[in-house]
């Protein structure tokens, strides 16, 4: 690797070291608020050597990893994001009292963050699978997260400890399959770089097929979407913010490149069962919403369904030119509007002595606190892509892509998937508007959810900074 | 200028709490205030003799051809005044209905002005998209925070119907966008490019079609009506006179302005669907209402049949027809705007809307009664009120077209006397019902109901203005297929002309 390399690397290096240098401060001494500040001190820095380290033209470091705008543009969406999970997570444990030993969760997060960078610039599978399994382990962790520091014995650490358990589990069989498939590519083509495959093959078909079984595990794909809900549940709610935003969209990301590299859709077989599990998604998922009573598991779902729209896009690369764009900006309103949610999530439900998730808890929101509530709103509608919000600027782009690659069924799909979907947008809006429950409060950190429905709102009129900023691949 | 008409409303409902604050009624004025001054903004503007009385172009999102692109021409100015007029009727009858939320309530009122407004002016597809979903968020939440008993519901219907349908349209839209882009190399939503394409004929009636379906739903088309009843009659009557007389104009709007200039071949194929469709309407709505005891739920029935003329009307595609669902739609706003207000009105004095517990109201409240009275000849179209001269046009027009379906239609005249008159008969004669003492009129309800009153009877006896308005803009849909296929549609339109209507 030569200096130019390790230019482009810095960024990664500096979260590496943000990672350890937090460790170390927390070894030396003991202080929550200490490693949230170096916490996100490292990740302003990496933010900022970014616009100084990202090459001009698009350049290997390694055969590993490709720096180019596509990284560039995913590396900061995931920085911010962390950054605002960071924050979240501060609140979070504050209202725990204090006593919580927290530092060691923002080592986790970083190490996260680490390996979303990884997956945003991989162009190889080992690339791809250090990235996915630094984020993963570090997820595990975090799941099971010791939060508000009560005894064993208390019920919120149990759901908590039974999710991480569970993540554990499915995520690692997932990692086989993975690991499996790719095995087999390998075998076939003898190479590990993201390329077409050659055209007589044997075992790579079978290895597609196991390594599209292990990333829908991983993005929560119907049917491969059962421990999502649960994990949503059980996890403290920043964590459900990370895992249902970044370990996500920075799997995306990297599966994204494969397909383009890897011109992965002119094989026959693979598209229909991409689309299949599209549409599934889009089905399933925004009617196992329509019931829910449970605020995190319904976004759990409802991001099941957006994983599907997400999944339109990938069948439109190589068809449509607009399809990578696409895909960069729903991932971006994925993502605010997603942070967004959870966001309030902790101020609305988490305000009281006991953590209540259920849907009644946003009761009278509107009139009790108006800002919170009109930020709700904002969130909910760009959930259901109205304009005037990201969201809408996302679906937008995903409908382009889709009538440019002419991909009318699944479109026909998704509009019946998002009229479903509003259903129960519009519920939590109506339950908003109706009583307030008997006990409710609102704590935690408003601004942030300010600040996330003001960006909503703000790129949703004028896209145009984000727009004409776009990677191209 | 244009930005302005749609600026005061979203400036006023951004002030509605700091009006509130300054005092009790404060937000009920500042949406008078906001809606006449909309009102000045319309006044001085004519027609200068180009297409667009005015036009505005700004860069919005040039990286997709979106740009900013409002103009105003007869139609949309007709449209305009409606919207302006019925939004200060709202106003003033939310006076006392409205106690709760006052300032919010205002504050969404203003905002669905706004869009309506913005859904007028719009030439731009992405733009027209943009007011067309924003229009319904505030209607949404007034149904659903001031409505009656069963608010959630209807708002939840009515939502999912309207955006659903409206995703279809994006399709389409984007469909037209992409077409553009093959034939010319640049992406372009706006209005003026997307009229110069060539399309095949499979994909322009595909693309119709999305389009077709989302002004259909809001029109409302048989059997894409369901949500209407509800809507109206869960609504608090602001929402309600809202509703039926403004945002039902955006579907018909939308197919005159965008469909039909966009696909005239396709249309044209497919006008003896709509037609159908439009007459199956009449009927059906008829039917329905009669049958209904609840009269609001009664007068929301009639809509669908009165809005099935209009489709009729605008799927003649000939001049005189054409005109007639403009002058419909127009009567439409006014007239059943006006039941909705009587029916709010009887609410609030009788706490029921129930046709078989009222009775007998001409002895207790004769002026009210009157003016029920009125309402419901103009809604089965007596001779004299617009609503008259709307269906004969459209009756006439469409003759031309095919005369079997006509008079199928023309018997939704029969079903229009029969629905009215019981009404009228159900609440107005018979037995009076006990009631604690309900005053009639007050001066503020005199006004509004005196104000329709006297717009219907006006646009019925001297209709000429509004078709002198719309003439231009009519002529260039029904010249859209002349450019295309050379065919002489617009004969019709000059005999017209010739007798002087």
């Amino acid at each position: 690797m030569d200096a130019a390399g390790l230019k482009a690397l810095t960024p990664l290096l500096l979260l590496a070291l943000c990672a350890v240098g937090t460790m170390l401060l927390a070894g030396f001494r003991r202080n929550g608020r200490l490693a949230f500040y170096s916490y996100q001190g490292g990740l302003l820095l990496a933010l900022l050597s970014l616009t100084w380290a990202l090459p001009e033209r698009s350049l290997e470091v390694t055969p590993l990893l490709r720096m180019d705008a596509f990284f560039g543009y995913f590396a900061v969406l995931f920085i911010l994001s962390a950054m605002a999970i960071g924050l979240m997570a501060a609140g979070h444990f504050r209202r725990g009292g204090g006593r919580a030993r927290v530092e060691e969760s923002y080592v986790l997060l970083a190490i996260c963050l680490l390996g979303a960078l990884v997956l945003a610039g991989a162009q190889h599978f080992a690339a791809l699978f250090i990235g996915l399994e630094l984020m993963s382990v570090a997820s595990f962790v975090l799941v099971a997260y010791p939060c508000g520091g009560r005894p064993v014995e208390d019920g919120v650490q149990g759901n908590s400890l039974e999710a991480g358990l569970k993540y554990l589990l499915l995520s690692s069989a997932a990692s086989a399959f993975l690991l499996f498939g790719i095995g087999c590519i390998y075998l076939d083509t003898g190479s590990l770089a993201f390329a077409p495959l050659p055209p007589a093959t044997t075992l790579s078909l079978p290895g597609l097929a196991l390594l599209l079984i292990g990333v829908a595990f991983k993005l929560a794909l119907v049917p491969f979407h059962f421990w999502s809900p649960d994990i949503y549940e059980g996890a403290p709610t920043p964590v459900a913010a990370l895992v249902a935003t970044l370990s996500k969209t920075a799997l995306f990301a990297a599966v994204l490149r494969y397909v383009w590299y890897g011109a992965l859709l002119e094989l026959p077989g693979l598209a229909t069962a991409v689309a299949v599990l599209a549409a599934l998604s889009m089905l399933i998922g925004n009617l196992l919403a329509l019931r829910q009573r449970h605020i995190k598991r319904l976004l759990a779902y409802s991001s099941i369904a957006h994983l599907g729209y997400l999944l339109v896009v990938l069948l439109a690369v190589g068809h449509a030119g607009l399809a990578i764009d696409a895909a960069a900006v729903y991932v971006l309103a994925y993502s605010v509007t997603t942070l967004g949610a959870f966001a309030l999530v902790g101020c609305v439900c988490e305000a009281g002595a006991e953590a209540d998730y259920r849907l009644e808890v946003f009761g009278g929101l509107l009139w009790r606190a108006p800002c919170l509530g009109a930020s709700l709103i904002l969130v909910l509608l760009s959930l259901a892509g109205i304009p005037l919000t990201l969201g809408f600027i996302g679906k937008f782009y995903i409908f382009a892509a889709g009538v440019e690659a002419g991909l009318w069924w699944l479109l026909g799909v998704l509009v019946v998937g998002s009229a479903i979907g509003l259903y129960y947008y519009l519920r939590i809006v109506l339950i908003m508007l109706g009583p307030a429950p008997e006990a409710g409060g609102i704590g935690g950190r408003r601004w942030l959810v300010y600040g996330l429905a003001l960006l909503l709102v703000l790129l949703g009129v004028y896209p145009l900074p984000v727009l004409s900023w776009l990677p191209v691949l | 200028m244009l930005i302005w008409l749609l600026l005061v409303p979203v400036l006023a409902a951004v002030l509605m709490p700091v009006a509130e604050g300054w005092r009790r009624d404060g937000s009920r004025w500042l949406s008078l205030v906001a809606l006449g001054l909309q009102a000045l903004l319309l006044l001085p503007l004519g027609s200068d003799g180009g297409t667009w009385w005015l036009e505005s172009r700004t860069d919005w999102l040039p990286l997709l051809g979106i740009g900013w692109h409002l103009g105003l021409d007869g139609l949309s100015y007709l449209l305009l005044w409606l919207t302006v007029a019925l939004g200060i009727v709202s106003v003033l009858i939310s006076w006392r209905e409205i106690r709760q939320r006052v300032a919010f309530f205002h504050c969404n009122l203003l905002l669905s002005v706004a869009g309506i407004v913005g859904v007028f002016l719009a030439l731009d597809l992405f733009l027209f998209f943009v007011f067309w979903e924003l229009m319904l968020i505030p209607m949404v939440l007034l149904i659903a925070i001031w409505g009656h008993d069963n608010r959630h519901y209807a708002a939840t219907k009515f939502f999912i119907f309207t955006q659903a349908s409206s995703l279809l349209m994006l399709i389409a839209i984007l469909g037209l966008a992409f077409a553009h882009r093959a034939q010319t190399g640049v992406i372009s939503f706006d209005r003026d490019d997307l009229l110069q394409l060539q399309l095949s004929p499979v994909l322009a009636h595909w693309l119709m079609l999305g389009f077709f379906v989302a002004f259909a739903v809001k029109l409302p088309m048989v059997p894409l009506h369901t949500w209407l009843p509800d809507a109206h009659t869960e609504a608090p009557t602001a929402g309600s006179v809202m509703l039926a007389a403004i945002l039902l104009k955006t579907g018909a709007y939308g197919l005159l302005r965008f469909s039909l200039p966009l696909f005239p071949e396709a249309s044209a194929a497919f006008a003896p669907v709509a037609m159908t469709l439009g007459v199956l309407g009449i009927l059906y709505g008829a039917k329905l209402a009669f049958a209904q005891h609840d009269m609001k739920r009664l007068v929301a029935y009639t809509s669908v049949s009165h809005m099935g003329f209009v489709l009729l009307g605008i799927y003649a595609l000939n001049g005189m027809a054409l005109q007639g669902a403009v002058m419909q739609m127009l009567a439409h706003g006014f007239s059943t705007a006006a039941l909705f207000i009587v029916v709010g009105m009887l609410y609030e004095r009788w706490h029921t809307r129930d046709l078989r517990q009222l009775g007998g109201l001409w002895t207790r409240l004769p002026r009210l009664s009157g003016f029920t009275m009125l309402f419901a000849l103009a809604s089965l179209g007596l001779p004299g009120l617009a609503n008259f001269v709307a269906e004969f046009l459209i009756l006439a027009g469409a003759f031309q077209r095919t005369w079997p379906l006509t008079a199928v239609a023309a018997l939704g005249l029969v079903g229009a006397a029969l629905y009215s008159l019981l009404l009228v008969q159900r609440s107005l004669w018979g037995a009076a019902k006990p009631a604690a003492g309900a005053p009639d009129c007050s001066r503020r309800e005199w006004l509004v109901l005196g104000a329709l009153a006297l717009a219907l009877v006006w646009f019925g006896l001297h209709p000429q203005p509004v078709l002198e308005l719309v003439r231009e803009p009519l002529l260039r849909v029904l010249d859209a297929p002349l450019a295309h296929s050379g065919v002489e549609l617009s004969s019709s339109w000059l005999s017209l002309r010739g007798r002087g209507l």
